[in-house]
């Protein structure tokens, strides 16, 4: 008969060799994860600085007779900077193990998308409006399986209208109040939703009915809007 | 979430697994000494052969060609109601054999490969049992290998070569080239610690006596080879695999041949633990209760997991989803590439499951470099392609194969041999 016997020893030494694999693995995440909540920390103060240069440029277009050009270019390039690090945010909570920390920034960052929306909106009565604001309200859940498809859409038009286009896309589930608000406002109550200037969309607009809708927003069409 | 916590205990557990064993090489080390012996007992050599015209006469031929005294070794042929050319062959070897112990058993009807061998058990002279498949070839020095082993030590109930493929002109053949390598390298670290589980049918030797006295092979049993080593793991002897005792196999070539045959071994895996479930846990069989069987078990609930979760929820479904969503958008991949590099920043990676990735693929690459070195394999001659290969589409299809066995359990479809 065979002596059986349990390796307990290699066991042991196999069980802790493991844990240690896994601890190196969970403090590279946890490292990185950091890196990742300075690297959005960075950009939502560079955004910050940047809002209150624009809301300088704003006071002082209001008190000159300064061209609006500069302006705008300034507004939308850092609309669409602030959109990029809003994606990256979104990336980077799902990825998370510590969400608190990146769901605060988030919070940060629906209201950075919330100023810049009502600055933009306040240009439009200084300089006249040269271009068709959409607030998307999204979900980043399995509960809205439109929201993502919704995102490639304006993704994809944000490409064809450029800077004619701006976009502030914002978490319908966010517990801030202002998001609440804004949803009250439009009564925005199912997502994806969208808000073309004032008027109003529920669940999934396909592509080209947004297309002829924010070409009907604007005040005098030009390319790639078709110019009768 | 759920989904997060089984793929992380699907690391932790293939990982615990890799190191072990590593563990168990460097404590114990892999003999590579082939043992000596003048130890010439009577052997006997029983083929099952159920319509094997195409290969009988060769798998015949390589053990008439054993380096091994003729009087010494004795062939029975179990033809299993074959209805080929099989019986004609048979009696044209006998006939051109007359010096050899050559006996042909024919059944008039199909049987079973179990009920075959326990035949040819039954009329056996030899001390030393073997038995050898129909579509198999065994090494002439094979068998003067394997006997001294059995002198050594009388707890040795079997002793099990080394299964080779030497065709790798598909792909399905080249993936199981590597896996063979992997399987037999990983059964020799287990037979290090008395944890083998399966005493595959090409040339597996038994000792005659213990074959009898433990009741011969389960007649009824879709792998019956699997029910034999657990029931001599249960009686507590031992078994030995050998990597310098070689034996050629003909793996299934086609895609559905192997999942067939495939289906048929998990099925007869998982009857075969459920009839033997008192090993496992057992600590009276210690690392074969307390750890290889739940291993064994673990293995086939990793690679169902694995085809749930890495094929299906991290791979297909997001995919799935990700073509939807594109489809809104005329499938515009260069505007998805301009957006994507235009945001891409290192820290987009998720490193904890890179680092995991490339952990498990460091084990698999020191798991193929071993194999191909005890093998005296050249992976790099032979073994690059395949072992990419085996890396990248084996564990779907081995997952393919499990998910197949579930189907087929819970829709309650009878298996035939």
């Amino acid at each position: 008969m065979v002596q059986r016997t349990f390796s307990w020893k290699k066991h042991l030494a196999a069980f802790l060799i493991t844990c240690l694999l896994f601890v190196i693995g969970f403090m590279i995440g946890l490292r990185v994860s950091d890196y990742r909540l300075t690297l959005l920390q960075e950009l939502n103060a560079e955004q910050r600085a940047d809002f209150e240069s624009l809301q300088l440029q704003y006071a002082y277009l209001s008190t000159s007779n300064t061209s609006c050009v500069a302006l705008q270019n300034a507004l939308e390039n850092s609309v669409s900077q602030l959109e990029d690090s809003r994606v990256k945010l979104e990336q980077y909570l799902e990825a998370s193990s510590t969400p608190t920390a990146f769901m605060l920034e988030k919070r940060e960052y629906m209201l950075a998308e919330i100023r810049y929306w009502l600055l933009t909106g306040q240009t439009e009565k200084a300089c006249g409006k040269d271009h068709v604001r959409i607030l998307f309200f999204y979900q980043d859940d399995d509960t809205c399986q439109d929201c993502s498809a919704q995102g490639y859409i304006l993704t994809s038009l944000k490409d064809t209208f450029k800077e004619k286009l701006l976009i502030f896309s914002l978490d319908a589930t966010s517990d801030e109040p202002m998001v609440e608000i804004i949803k009250d406002v439009y009564n925005v109550s199912t997502t994806p939703g969208i808000v073309v200037d004032e008027e109003v969309f529920s669940g999934l607009v396909l592509k080209e009915d947004l297309f002829t809708t924010i070409c009907s927003h604007f005040a005098e069409p030009s390319y790639p809007c078709p110019v009768s | 979430m759920i989904i997060e916590l089984a793929t992380w205990i699907m690391y932790f557990v293939s990982t615990y697994f890799a190191v072990f064993l590593l563990l168990v090489v460097f404590d114990k080390g892999i003999p590579t000494q082939t043992k000596q012996s003048k130890w010439r007992p009577m052997v006997t050599v029983a083929i099952p052969a159920f319509n094997e015209e195409q290969t009988i006469e060769a798998t015949v031929k390589s053990v008439f060609d054993l380096h091994y005294p003729k009087d010494k070794i004795e062939v029975i042929v179990v033809d299993d109601g074959s209805t080929d050319g099989t019986p004609a062959i048979l009696r044209k070897i006998a006939t051109t054999h007359p010096d050899r112990l050559f006996r042909v058993i024919r059944h008039d009807v199909n049987k079973s490969k179990g009920a075959s061998v326990n035949h040819a058990l039954r009329e056996a002279k030899g001390e030393i049992f073997v038995c050898l498949d129909a579509d198999s070839f065994v090494k002439p020095d094979a068998l003067l290998k394997m006997l001294p082993h059995f002198e050594e030590d009388d707890n040795v109930a079997s002793v099990l070569p080394f299964m080779k493929i030497t065709k790798t002109n598909s792909i399905i053949l080249k993936i199981q080239w590597v896996e063979y390598l992997m399987n037999f390298f990983l059964k020799k670290i287990s037979s290090l610690i008395d944890c083998i589980h399966v005493t595959p049918g090409p040339f597996g030797c038994y000792r005659r006596e213990v074959l009898l006295k433990v009741g011969g092979f389960d007649e009824n049993n879709l792998t019956e080879d699997l029910e034999m080593a657990l029931r001599l793991q249960k009686y507590h002897y031992r078994i030995i695999q050998l990597l310098d005792a070689e034996v050629i196999t003909v793996p299934p070539d086609t895609l559905k041949g192997f999942y067939k045959q495939r289906n048929r071994w998990y099925k007869g895996t998982l009857h075969n633990l459920h009839r033997h479930r008192s090993l496992i846990f057992n600590k009276n069989y210690g690392d074969f209760g307390l750890f290889h069987l739940p291993m064994v078990l673990g293995a086939a609930l990793l690679s169902i997991s694995f085809a749930f979760l890495i094929v299906y929820a991290r791979f297909l479904k997001p995919l799935l989803s990700r073509l939807y969503d594109l489809s809104y958008i005329n499938f515009d991949l260069p505007l998805l590439i301009k957006v994507g590099s235009q945001r891409f920043n290192i820290l987009d990676f998720n490193y904890t499951m890179l680092y995991m990735t490339i952990l498990i693929f460091v084990f698999a690459l020191i798991w193929i470099i071993g194999s191909h070195r005890y093998s005296r394999e050249s992976y790099v001659a032979k073994g690059l392609v395949p072992s990419l290969l085996f890396l990248s589409i084996y564990p779907v299809i081995l997952s393919s194969v499990w998910l197949g066995v579930v189907f087929d359990l819970v829709r309650g479809k009878r298996q035939k041999w």
